[in-house]
């Protein structure tokens, strides 16, 4: 039962991290990346490529992470200022539709020319044994670099400037501008923010297990029904709802075959947004 | 944003005709597409390449009308159209297979569950208050988990590698010019229903809920009542597609209902016609198809393309193309009229 | 004879009330004004009646001896209510008429046929000076148009009561005159009972029969017009936190 519940909250850990970049740019930006997957994967790519080519896994994963967050930032200033002329439900919707465009383009230029790459990284060593129970090095890494990057994520929202900003422009942009904040920068800065995000999510998702671009669709609904589930906007909601569906999804796995894991995971995401349609943890509209 | 910009697209001097006035007017597009439709066998033959070509785009079509009574007309961004399309064809073909149940009895049903679905997703954003957004991830939620349960159960649909459908074997369905056929009055017959409700209080309540939702409710329109309505027709669109391609095709996989393969495709269409038109679904679709098989030697960079495609079309060429050929078209004939 | 009659209605948003336990009656043919200091919860008082806020506690809000409490606002309009809110809310894919005529068609119980809406529609454009707009998209309308628009979508369901939100903010003195007028032509010639939420005082002055002043989401004072403006209570809660937009 324990093995379940640490298997569960390290694999919700992982998940919150991807999340919280979308819920960032949603909370920021009003907008909703469909390739968030897909530039956590594109990052992971690179890193895979170099590493193969002889490049150390140091520099493979500065280059995952480097590319996931360039892939963001080429989007922000590029097809995505079209869509930030718009407002309101209007915005979100071209967003949506725009980055399943760029999702595709990535996954199409993946598919094309490196299909059967894909990034793995791990560390040898003998399982550890904690509270007990057996845990793979592997995994116990993947986790680390996620309560990590949470861990400092949550710091600098609290404590730096820039955090502070954020959070002021996610509860009112309004108020936030007429305190000299510039809405448009700080976007963009979190647009690139998110992206590393992206980018340490692959290489976490890298320890544990794989990352190719069969699996990039996976991740953006992944990341999509978690930042839902949380409340959109809200970044302790998707810390909550990624622990809350990771724990969801170990436990039914246990339970039942893998294909019906999904099936209660999906069941459980869409009883949360119809009981609580702001979710877990986001403000009431 | 999807929906045609106020006052440029030629839907709304289409749409609200008075009453009587122009009903051939209105209808001879359905006319005209129907014979284009007939012509195509006539002109590639029994050729069994573009005979499936063909059918597959019909079926793209017949999507792509249901999508746009949703999403074009209700605003109801509905991403598990393979699912519902799929659930009506697994739910008949297995009936079919394990009961022996005739089609004439499988294929209503299947099409009644796709309806019921349809509506159900519709009431539940209504009662929810979801917008369209949230009615998108809970039907992407749903599409999700009918694939995977086409897996967890594979005992009873043949799991990765698909069911095998004996229902239908040596009937006309299974003959491409036949189906083609069937198919062709499929998609009249849906662009005729589009047209009925476009043109009925239909269509006033559509456009009112679509521009301002609560401005409709205080005008008096039932907005719940007629997003289910458009939901269960569209649901039952996609249920007799699916179930009838699945009837001549004589198998189906998950493959078949894909979400990538089916509903972003008819995404694109419907966007590459003209979202909220009648004939555009139609010509996006047979605009797809007809790219599609140029792109066939680029292999996967063809997914790459559709994402440019889908680009290009939302941030640019937003009306679609029914909208910008018909306005050009007219402003052409303004122009002369005004010279002459 | 009452037409409208609010008993104990009220409505908290996260524990705080903006609306507390009002109760009042409306005579049929009246102008009933709902005044007060901004943020006193006149507005969300209006959207319970029209159906698009629930009240938390309400004994009722009976309209002809129906319950609206809880009802959806088509519902309430087919009943009989026309609601106009402060923010005009046209339907910009349709031309002026039919923005009219939508209202005709589906303002009432039973549904009426397009081409008798239109017709309609257009006695109603004619009856508020828009007829030579008929044909206008309704994004080129200006304010004070969009505002009469609404108002004509209102009454093309031949609404027995009319539910105003403020709709003389913004105007300049020559449309509100000309929109005073046409809501005096409302109650005396269409003999429609007029609920009205409104700031600017020249227009209550000119025409409420009847005042109810709101503050901190209570009843302050009610009565006719020339006594209430001149209570003590209402003037401290105008003037001492210094919301009076028009003297």
């Amino acid at each position: 039962m324990i093995a379940i519940l640490l298997d569960g909250l390290a694999f919700g850990l992982q998940l919150s991290m991807l999340a919280v970049g979308l819920t960032l740019i949603y909370g920021l930006g009003g907008v909703l990346n469909l390739a968030h997957g897909q530039f956590a994967v594109a990052g992971g790519i690179v890193g895979a490529l170099l590493i193969g080519r002889g490049a150390g896994v140091a520099v493979g994963i500065v280059a995952a992470l480097g590319v996931a967050a360039l892939l963001a930032a080429i989007v922000d200033v590029s097809l995505m200022r079209p869509v930030y002329r718009l407002t309101g439900e209007r915005r979100v919707l071209l967003s949506l539709l725009v980055t399943l465009g760029i999702a595709f383009v990535i996954e199409g230029y993946l598919f094309a020319n490196h299909a059967a790459v894909s990034f793995n990284l791990s560390v040898p060593g003998p399982v550890v044994r904690i509270l007990g129970v057996g845990m793979r090095r592997n995994a116990l890494v993947a986790a680390a670099i996620a309560i990590v990057t949470l861990g400092v994520l949550i710091v600098f929202l609290r404590t730096t400037r820039l955090g502070r900003a954020i959070r002021s422009i996610i509860q009112d942009e309004d108020g936030a501008r007429l305190v000299g904040i510039d809405p448009g920068r700080v976007r963009s800065l979190v647009f690139v923010l998110s992206g590393l995000l992206a980018g340490l999510f692959a290489v976490a998702e890298a320890f544990n297990s794989s990352v190719g671009p069969d699996r990039a669709r996976l991740f953006t609904i992944l990341a999509l029904i978690v930042t839902v589930v949380g409340g959109l906007g809200s970044v302790s909601g998707a810390l909550v709802a990624g622990l809350l569906l990771g724990v969801t999804y170990v436990t039914a796995q246990f339970l039942v075959g893998s294909f019906l894991t999904y099936v209660i995971l999906l069941l459980a995401a869409v009883v949360i947004i119809l009981v609580r349609p702001s979710g877990l943890l986001g403000r009431a509209h | 944003m999807a929906r045609t910009a106020p006052g440029e697209g030629p839907a709304r001097t289409l749409a609200l005709h008075p009453a009587r006035a122009g009903v051939a007017r209105a209808y001879a597009p359905v006319l005209v597409i129907a014979i284009l439709l007939a012509g195509v066998p006539l002109a590639v033959g029994d050729n069994r390449f573009y005979m499936t070509l063909a059918i597959n785009g019909l079926t793209f079509a017949a999507y792509a009308v249901a999508f746009n009574l949703l999403f074009g007309a209700t605003n109801q961004l509905f991403l598990c159209l393979g699912a519902l399309a799929g659930v009506s064809a697994y739910g008949s073909s297995i009936l079919g297979n394990e009961f022996g149940w005739p089609l004439a009895l499988t294929i209503p049903i299947g099409v009644l569950a796709a309806a019921g679905l349809g509506g159900l997703f519709s009431w539940v954003a209504v009662r929810r208050r979801l917008d369209v957004i949230f009615i998108g991830i809970v039907t992407l939620a749903f599409t999700l988990m009918f694939t995977n349960m086409l897996q967890g159960f594979s005992a009873l649909t043949g799991g990765e590698t698909g069911l095998r459908i004996d229902a239908g074997e040596g009937t006309f369905l299974r003959s491409s010019v036949a189906f083609y056929a069937l198919m062709v009055v499929v998609v009249c017959g849906f662009l005729t229903v589009y047209r009925l409700l476009e043109r009925s209080h239909h269509g006033w309540a559509f456009r009112a809920l679509t521009d301002d939702q609560l401005a409709a409710e205080l005008a008096g329109v039932d907005v719940a009542r007629y997003r289910i309505t458009a939901g269960v027709i569209a649901g039952a669109m996609l249920g007799l597609t699916g179930a009838l391609y699945a009837a001549h095709e004589g198998f189906v996989s998950p493959r078949t209902f894909d979400f990538g393969d089916v509903d972003v495709r008819t995404l694109v269409m419907l966007a590459f016609g003209g979202i909220g038109t009648m004939t555009g679904p139609v010509v996006g679709a047979a605009a797809v198809t007809v790219i599609d098989l140029f792109l066939r030697p680029l292999g996967q960079l063809r997914l790459l393309v559709y994402g440019v495609l889908l680009i290009g079309l939302f941030l640019g060429f937003r009306r679609g193309l029914v909208p910008a050929v018909t306005g050009a078209v007219s402003r052409l004939v303004a122009g002369r009229a005004r010279a002459g | 004879m009452t037409i409208l009659t609010l008993r104990g209605v009220g409505k908290r948003f996260g524990g705080l009330p903006a609306v507390d336990d009002v109760s009042f009656e409306v005579a049929r043919g009246q102008v009933f004004a709902i005044i007060g200091p901004n943020g006193a919860g006149k507005s969300t008082l209006l959207r319970m009646i029209s159906g698009l806020t629930t009240p938390s506690t309400s004994e009722g809000i009976w309209f002809e001896g129906t319950d609206l409490t809880g009802q959806r606002p088509h519902r309430i309009r087919h009943l009989g209510v026309g609601t106009v809110l402060q923010t005009p809310r046209v339907f910009s894919s349709m031309t002026v008429l039919e923005n009219a005529a939508l209202g005709g068609i589906f303002g009432s119980a039973r549904r009426r046929a397009q081409t008798e809406a239109r017709a309609s529609a257009m006695e109603q454009l004619a009856l508020l000076d828009l007829a030579d707009k008929a044909s206008w998209d309704v994004d080129a309308l200006n304010l004070h148009h969009k505002r009469l628009l609404d108002l004509a979508r209102a009454l093309a369901g031949r609404p027995r009561l009319l539910l105003l939100d403020e709709v003389m903010a913004g105007l300049n003195p020559a449309e509100l005159e000309s929109f005073i007028a046409v809501i005096r032509r409302v109650r005396d010639e269409l003999g429609i009972t007029v609920v009205w939420v409104e700031h600017v005082m020249k227009a209550i002055n000119a025409l409420a029969d009847h005042v109810f002043v709101m503050d901190f989401g209570r009843e302050l004072a009610a009565g006719i017009p020339a006594v209430v403006m001149r209570d003590a209570r209402v003037v401290e809660a105008y003037l001492g936190r210094g919301a009076v937009r028009d003297a």
